[in-house]
């Protein structure tokens, strides 16, 4: 059988303020040389916190060191690689919008153009018009293949505020990933600032699937149909009990929101993919049986989170003992289905796959 | 003012074998929140109406709540009084019906910006209760308190507690920071000290009701309060209050109960991969089976009906109580509220064993 394995969440951190600098405009290296400032510096993933890389991995290395340690020994046949850069987090508009672009050109350049393997998101500055206009200056360039956006935004994202965004996203048939993380000045959880790093991490779940809800009633999905939506790295074992949440309120309270016209977990199954690591699911029982109550084996991706520690040096980055059928979906077929093989540049391997399946 | 009559001396229950179930979120209420004022000092009476602040206004105003504020259209007692509010109408429509053994009073306060003004209302709630106490048997109250002030909420702990018809204290889940944060901590010493669960029930008030700020719409509103509750589990394991108190009881009350699961699976994969935040004396799902208890409803409806009983294996069918919300738009009927078939031995644990022995209740 031919082999394909997509990976759809790879990181490559900016290593500093300096990588950066080339692709910035003058007037905004000009003011940060004067001002001492060097950028966003709200760290998702806190700096030195060992246990977070795989200490086999590198963490803020190149494409070379990303080939070794990734793509040949796992034999990826696309990457995606999702850059945490926090642009969101400058509050100055303009310089948001500079560093997003600049983190795109860098990505673009140092990455997508020096392995056919890797496609990139597109980072979005934080003020919506803005955002829309970087969408529209980079939908030409194919190997971006789909918007990302930190699930942590500074109002929920089905507010219409954040429509238009949705729509540029919709009209250029990118999805919009939502990844974890987010510089939204506001506290991470509904209930306050926690103490701890473990709280906001376990907790952008909780804000990831509130998201969903917020998504789901602001109507985004009837308004821009062809709408998709990759919760990336914020795990998938709540996502049933979220969905059955939000039927049950449904249909109580669908007068609030007539334009659900039917069962939010409808909507889910159709519109929203969720990267598979980290796997919280303990065993793979567990893990087949939480794919069960989705209702669904077309919504996880394959992802290795690199170079975050997910998995251990030696253990595959699935279970091996999922189910041969629901193991092909999640390595290859339900990303294909989501980013098109075009795009994803495996038509070719897609067609060898699909005639031997047949 | 409504009436409060002496209770029936049979029960006219609505079916002929019926478990006999302890009810553990029933919201009874004063006819009016001024009808507090009697229990408080002249100081304090009329504030209510006044200067009284919430941390972010009322929620009642910033979402219309699918049915008459919120609660059942039958509920609602014809002289205005808010619904709750009439003992008549409780047994009518609850204790009599569905053969309710007990019925644990959940009268949640949240609007908690004037410490001073705080402990005076937590307390005019708890001598309001007592009057319900004395008047029917099967009622158990839930002790309100000011917990955002500490100190002051585990003086009302302490004062309560007498009365052992309190058989839990009451918090809301929308806290103003994540109820593991020490501040939080005299309450979780008082609990222990009276051998009383902590409570924390759908509700509160302070920050946006997200992570990423204030939603549009009731449906989110009411929805994610699982996700609020699941930010308090979160907290309480994390920031070392069960190590602290390794005898505290932890009830989470009014959000569900299906996403327990996958988030303790999330935290012992985030504690097992993020070392240096902390040190726990046992892997974060180890304290779900001690420590933590969660009431039915909303009940779970999953896609797949079948799929129920396994949900709640996974969970533990010792760990789930029943709760009918009464008087709630989304009250759960006891006979009506499961939705698929479950094994009787485990439903009888949930409808009224686990709570019993969580609570100290005679045994039926």
């Amino acid at each position: 059988m031919t082999h394909m394995l997509i990976d759809t969440d790879v990181h490559v951190p900016i290593p500093s303020f300096e990588a950066l600098r080339p692709y910035l405009p003058g007037h905004v290296t000009d003011y940060c040389a004067f001002t001492g400032y060097l950028g966003p510096d709200d760290a998702w993933y806190p700096r030195g916190a060992a246990s977070l890389t795989r200490a086999d991995w590198t963490d803020n290395g190149g494409v070379e060191d990303l080939r070794r340690e990734l793509l040949d020994p796992f034999d990826i046949t696309v990457a995606i690689l999702n850059c945490a850069y926090p642009a969101d987090g400058v509050m100055n508009p303009d310089f948001s919008a500079a560093f997003a672009r600049a983190a795109n050109d860098w990505l673009a350049e140092e990455w997508l153009s020096r392995d056919p393997r890797l496609r990139g998101s597109l980072i979005v500055p934080n003020d919506v018009d803005f955002a829309v206009a970087e969408i529209e200056h980079r939908a030409g360039d194919e190997r971006f293949v789909q918007v990302i956006v930190p699930v942590r935004t500074q109002m929920p994202i089905g507010r219409r505020t954040y429509h238009p965004l949705w729509r540029a996203a919709a009209e250029h048939g990118l999805p919009v990933a939502l990844c974890f993380g987010g510089s939204a000045p506001g506290p991470p959880t509904g209930t306050g600032f926690p103490s701890l790093y473990l709280e906001e991490y376990v907790g952008m779940a909780e804000v990831c699937q509130t998201q969903l809800m917020s998504i789901i009633s602001g109507g985004v999905l009837d308004l821009y149909p062809s709408t998709r939506i990759v919760c990336v790295e914020c795990g998938w074992a709540w996502l049933p009990p979220v969905t059955w949440r939000m039927d049950k309120e449904w249909k109580g309270m669908r007068r609030e929101i007539p334009w659900v016209d039917r069962l939010p977990s409808d909507y889910v199954r159709q519109h929203v993919r969720l990267t598979l690591q980290p796997i919280d699911a303990p065993t793979t029982d567990d893990f087949v049986k939480t794919i069960a109550q989705m209702g669904s084996d077309d919504m996880v991706l394959f992802s290795t989170d690199y170079p975050h520690a997910r998995f251990r040096a030696g253990e595959p980055p699935m279970p091996a003992d999922v189910p041969e059928a629901l193991a092909t979906k999640i390595r290859a077929t339900n990303a294909i289905a989501l980013y098109g093989a075009s795009r994803l540049g495996v038509r070719e391997l897609t067609a060898t796959l699909e005639q031997e399946a047949s | 003012m409504s009436v409060i009559t002496p209770g029936r001396e049979a029960p006219s229950a609505r079916r002929k074998e019926q478990l006999a179930i302890v009810d553990c979120d029933v919201h009874t209420f004063p006819p009016t929140m001024g009808a507090l004022d009697a229990y408080m000092p002249q100081r304090w009476r009329g504030y209510a109406s006044t200067l009284a602040r919430g941390y972010s206004g009322s929620t009642l105003g910033k979402y219309p709540r699918v049915a008459w504020i919120g609660s059942r259209h039958d509920a609602r007692p014809a002289d205005g009084s808010l619904p709750g509010s009439d003992l008549g109408m409780i047994r009518e429509q609850l204790l009599d019906m569905w053969n309710i053994e007990y019925a644990v009073m959940t009268p949640v306060y949240a609007m908690q910006t004037n410490f001073d003004y705080a402990a005076v209302v937590a307390r005019a709630f708890n001598d309001w209760q007592l009057e319900f106490l004395d008047a029917e048997p099967r009622l158990r109250g839930s002790i309100t308190i000011s917990y955002e002030d500490g100190p002051a909420a585990a003086a009302e702990i302490r004062r309560a507690a007498a009365d052992k018809r309190f058989v839990q204290v009451l918090a809301a889940a929308r806290t103003l920071e994540p109820l593991g944060r020490r501040k939080y901590w005299p309450i979780y010493e008082a609990c222990v000290e009276h051998g009383l669960p902590i409570a924390f029930h759908y509700g509160g008030q302070g920050n946006p009701t997200t992570g990423a700020g204030w939603p549009y719409y009731y449906f989110e509103d009411h929805g994610g309060m699982s996700m609020s509750l699941a930010t308090q589990a979160t907290s309480f394991v994390f920031e070392g209050v069960l190590d602290r108190f390794p005898t505290l009881k932890v009830v989470l009350v009014e959000g569900g109960f299906a996403w327990i699961k996958p988030l303790f699976w999330r935290m012992d994969k985030a504690y097992d991969t993020i070392r240096g935040d902390v040190q726990l004396q046992r892997k974060p799902s180890e304290y779900f089976r001690d420590h933590f208890w969660l009431t039915t409803q909303p009940m779970e409806e999953p896609t797949n009906a079948k799929q129920f009983p396994e949900i709640i294996a996974d969970i533990g069918a010792d760990k789930l109580m029943f709760a009918s919300d009464y008087p709630h738009w989304d009250f759960d009927a006891p006979d009506m509220a499961f939705p698929a078939r479950i094994d009787d031995a485990v439903k009888r644990r949930i409808m009224g064993d686990n709570a019993r022995a969580l609570y100290g209740l005679g045994v039926a």
